[in-house]
């Protein structure tokens, strides 16, 4: 079966800065051909420290960044990025979420402003006001909120709101595939639990694939079906859960799973 | 129909303008400054017509030319050096003044914003030549770039408003420019572009109201710059002309005759005064009321 | 505790208060702990629990609305209400300070060797050329390689954890007793984390002692002797390491450790442990226990009356709670 999202052998170089006019431009590899594919439904996880590229994979399927080799696919066929017809209705089925809880959301609209201008944005055809006040309160209510938060700024929430509002705000239109760039890096360990209980209710709810990017290993070991694992641009291993975080075979991962500090007192010698 | 639409979609909180004003309304500070405005407003409108005299009519009646301010003689404020009516010129000249500053300021936020908005959040190519423009610009000496206007077209009080707009654009661009650029890499404008919304959308719905704070600080600063503008180009010869005057060349006018006649300088230097301190505090004002984040 | 010259650093009922336009807002209240040389004190909470301002009070280092009471002394000497001139004295060569963010900590215009030299020189603590030499044998302590062309460069040239064991070579230049860490790995790497808990380890080793402020349990483990929990302000929770880690007596403790997502052992496909609810938010207060709307166990006892932080019966572990864990056992 087509998966829903392939990336296919993508390459992403960054001109660096400061060196256009005189001298010759230097580059840096941000991804080097790297290829993988989420299903419909899947949840795969991109695992990898700062500077693997891996928020750079999440901008090259959402068109931000242009990637100079290799191509999206999406249920088979190459993205066109530069078509806008088909990238509004790309959107529709490609949403995201980005780490900052409080920076995700424009500071000068409500919650539900900011929901209703997704509903708006995205809805294939013209949305009444009464159908956009209930559309609006049962996106809330589906990422655990109170309908009555609608008329909140995003100062007035807690960070972990916040980011249920943006998750709301992605998942208004139901995205077929969610791309969570961190989406839950800034937030404290308790209402971290909650929200990565939540994207996965949700996934599973709708049969919405997840992209989840994160540094944090543990977190996609709880999420996600499939890891890939990033470094300096480089795709080092990919598997299902179970092999990657038992039988990692790469080096770069297992000292990866070897660095990270858990809450488990072993004898100090 | 994107305030309608964002409107229905928040009952309680109508947007960003309707919840500034109740936010400003709250603010007793800028309440007072906005209603001591209006009365200024209104005393220039209406206050040459309380008065017998008219703004270019000689007293000979008088004594002395420069009579200090009397109730018996009709001259509230006194009159200047010419004789004339100082009561009638002050109100004339706030009428002058802040017709000036109050477009030149509009001319200059329009264009000022729309380009530097436009500028930072595309960024690139159009934004270095965007500033690059505005950076020509900068480099014209703009007291000749006004001056070859004046002198090209003509003296008029719209031209003045326009040139001055013309070059005080120029910094409000740039500042706009900076913030906007900051602001593209929010991740708010990301979601927006995620969402597929046009740039122009983007610009004026996420950019430009995240900007308005600097924008009025700045623009509060620009009022007095312009009426002293204004009262620098009178005194070349450019600007008001005689027998209308300005705030700016009642000040600099009675500077001459301080020792003489203080009150040639004091009345038409506390009215400028009592204007600049207002705007300040309802700029001071508009900027928290535009900020859902009250802070304090 | 009957020793209290044996403790470097004694924070005693120390409370810090913010006055702001909606009214005074409580930060930290009634918090007691100390630090002994060769010891490593971790402070564990989220965010808006106080855990930062609480650190900022012991240096005096407050914003301009902040007023902390109680009473901090380091090796006896009170801290709070202390001159700007005397805390200047004690801050760099008998405190010193590693915080969350080595990109912010470091002044990105100067070349590493100035910003290590600076507090000796200053002080008066080295000649120039001694001061080099100090400055090349700091940096070999936190294990930085060509230690003489690092002091040439500038931070931005440093990758992240460079910059995070310079700025702990610099928090080690005026030789303090000891060290305050805010925070000091959250905004690294994984791989790079390790090296600077290693790292951490040994300073306490050598008889500094060691107050760290985290929200990382993780972080705790490897380092610290005690833990002290807060929330909403408050120690909640307050044991040796093993004890904590092993058997929590606080509902919020234990809650904690099971929201952590492993990355070895538990069911990786069930859901994970969260805490209903929202920490409060800092100036939110209750009458009675801050974690009870959150908590399981609570009832309309807790939601009255605040629980003492009290020891429990034949443990050296306290802890306010109402209905703690362990004692259920032993009280029945």
């Amino acid at each position: 079966m087509t998966p829903l999202l392939q990336v296919d052998r993508i390459s992403v170089r960054y001109a660096l800065r400061g060196s256009s006019w005189v001298a010759p431009k230097r580059s840096l590899d941000a991804l080097r051909e790297v290829s993988v594919d989420v299903p419909e439904g899947g949840r795969l996880g991109i695992v990898g420290e700062s500077g693997s590229g891996k928020s750079t994979l999440a901008r090259v399927v959402l068109g931000f960044v242009h990637a100079h080799a290799g191509r999206v696919l999406w249920r088979g066929r190459d993205i066109e990025f530069h078509d806008r017809l088909a990238m509004r209705a790309l959107r529709r089925e490609l949403q995201v979420v980005f780490q900052d809880p409080f920076g995700s959301l424009d500071p000068r609209m409500t919650a539900g402003q900011a929901i209703g201008e997704a509903l708006h944005a995205l809805a294939p055809g013209p949305v009444t006001p009464s159908e956009a006040e209930e559309r609006i309160a049962s996106s809330l209510e589906e990422v655990g909120l109170a309908s009555a938060l609608a008329d909140r700024y995003p100062h007035e929430l807690s960070g972990g709101q916040c980011q249920r509002v943006a998750i709301a705000r992605a998942t208004v239109v139901r995205p077929r595939l969610l791309i969570c760039d961190e989406a839950v890096s800034a937030l404290d360990v308790s209402v971290q639990a909650q929200v990565v209980n939540l994207l996965r209710d949700l996934s599973e709810r709708h049969r919405m694939a997840l992209l989840f990017i994160s540094h944090n290993l543990a977190v996609v070991r709880h999420l996600c079906d499939d890891i890939a694992v990033l470094c300096q641009g480089r795709l080092v291993e990919r598997g299902d859960r179970q092999r990657i975080f038992e039988a990692p075979r790469a080096d770069y991962t297992r000292a990866l799973l070897a660095a990270v500090p858990e809450p488990i007192v072993r004898k100090r010698g | 129909m994107a305030e309608a639409t964002l409107s229905l979609a928040a009952p309680r909180r109508a947007g960003l303008w309707t919840d500034a004003w109740s936010r400003l309304r709250r603010s007793r500070a800028a309440w007072l400054a906005a209603l001591a405005l209006a009365a200024l407003v209104l005393a220039s409108l209406v206050g040459p017509a309380l008065s017998a005299y008219a703004v270019d009519q000689v007293d000979w009646t008088q004594v002395a030319l420069a009579s200090p301010p009397s109730l018996d003689t009709g001259h509230w404020f006194g009159t200047d050096a010419n004789g004339r009516d100082l009561f009638v010129r002050v109100w004339i000249g706030t009428r002058v003044s802040l017709l000036v500053a109050v477009l030149a300021t509009i001319v200059s936020v329009v264009i000022g914003v729309g380009w530097g908005a436009t500028a930072g959040y595309h960024g690139g190519r159009l934004d270095d030549w965007m500033m690059r423009f505005v950076d020509v610009l900068y480099a014209l000496p703009y007291m000749f770039f006004v001056i070859i206007l004046t002198v090209v077209f003509g003296r008029s009080l719209v031209l003045i408003f326009l040139a001055i707009g013309a070059v005080g654009w120029l910094t409000m661009a740039r500042i706009v420019r900076g913030q906007s650029l900051a602001l593209r890499q929010r991740e708010f404008v990301e979601a927006a572009i995620a969402l597929g919304l046009p740039a122009h959308t983007i610009i004026f719905r996420h950019v430009v109201p995240n900007v308005l704070g600097t924008v009025i600080v700045y623009a509060t600063l620009t009022v007095p710059q312009v009426i002293l503008f204004e009262s620098f180009l009178s005194f070349l010869g450019l600007g008001v002309q005689e027998p209308l005057t300005s705030l700016g060349r009642l000040v600099a006018e009675g500077a001459l005759e301080m020792e003489t006649s203080p009150w040639l300088l004091l009345i038409p230097s506390a009215v400028l005064g009592t204007i600049l301190l207002c705007l300040n505090f309802l700029g001071d004002g508009l900027r928290d009321a535009l900020d859902p984040r009250e802070r304090r | 505790m009957s020793d209290p010259s044996a403790a470097l650093l004694q924070i005693e009922r120390l409370a810090v208060r913010f006055g702001t336009a909606r009214g005074p807002v409580q930060a930290v209240e009634d918090v007691s702990l100390e630090v002994r040389a060769g010891e490593c004190v971790a402070v564990v909470g989220e965010s808006g629990s106080g855990k930062t301002q609480l650190l900022l009070a012991c240096l005096g280092l407050l914003a301009q609305n902040g007023r902390a009471s109680g009473s901090v002394r380091f090796e006896g000497g009170e801290l709070l209400g202390a001159s700007e001139a005397s805390l200047n004295r004690v801050r760099g060569t008998g405190i010193g300070l590693l915080s969350q963010d080595p990109a912010s900590s470091l002044t990105p215009h100067l070349r590493i060797e100035t910003q290590l030299v600076e507090l000796l020189l200053d002080r008066g603590l080295a000649s120039t050329a001694e001061a080099r030499q100090r400055a090349i044998a700091g940096l070999r302590e936190v294990e930085i390689a060509e230690p003489e062309a690092r002091l040439r460069q500038y931070p931005h040239e440093l990758s992240g954890g460079m910059r995070q064991r310079v700025a702990l070579a610099m928090a080690l230049m005026g030789r303090p007793r000891l060290l305050l860490a805010d925070e000091p790995t959250t905004a690294l790497d994984v791989s790079v984390q390790a090296r600077i808990l290693e790292l951490l380890a040994r300073v306490r080793d050598r008889g500094l002692g060691l107050l760290i402020i985290t929200h990382d349990l993780g972080v705790v483990a490897g380092l610290a002797d005690r833990v002290a929990v807060m929330y909403a302000g408050r120690i909640v929770e307050h044991a040796p390491v093993g004890q904590l880690f092993a058997t929590p007596a606080h509902p919020y403790t234990a809650a904690l450790l099971a929201a952590v997502p492993r990355v070895r052992g538990g069911d990786a496909s069930g859901r994970l442990a969260g805490i209903e609810g929202d920490p409060p938010r800092p100036g939110e207060t209750a009458p009675g226990c801050a974690f009870a709307p959150r908590c399981s166990r609570a009832n309309a006892r807790c939601a009255q009356t605040r629980p003492e932080l009290r020891t429990l019966p034949g443990e050296s572990d306290a802890v306010a709670c109402h209905w703690p864990l362990r004692a259920e056992a032993a009280l029945a």
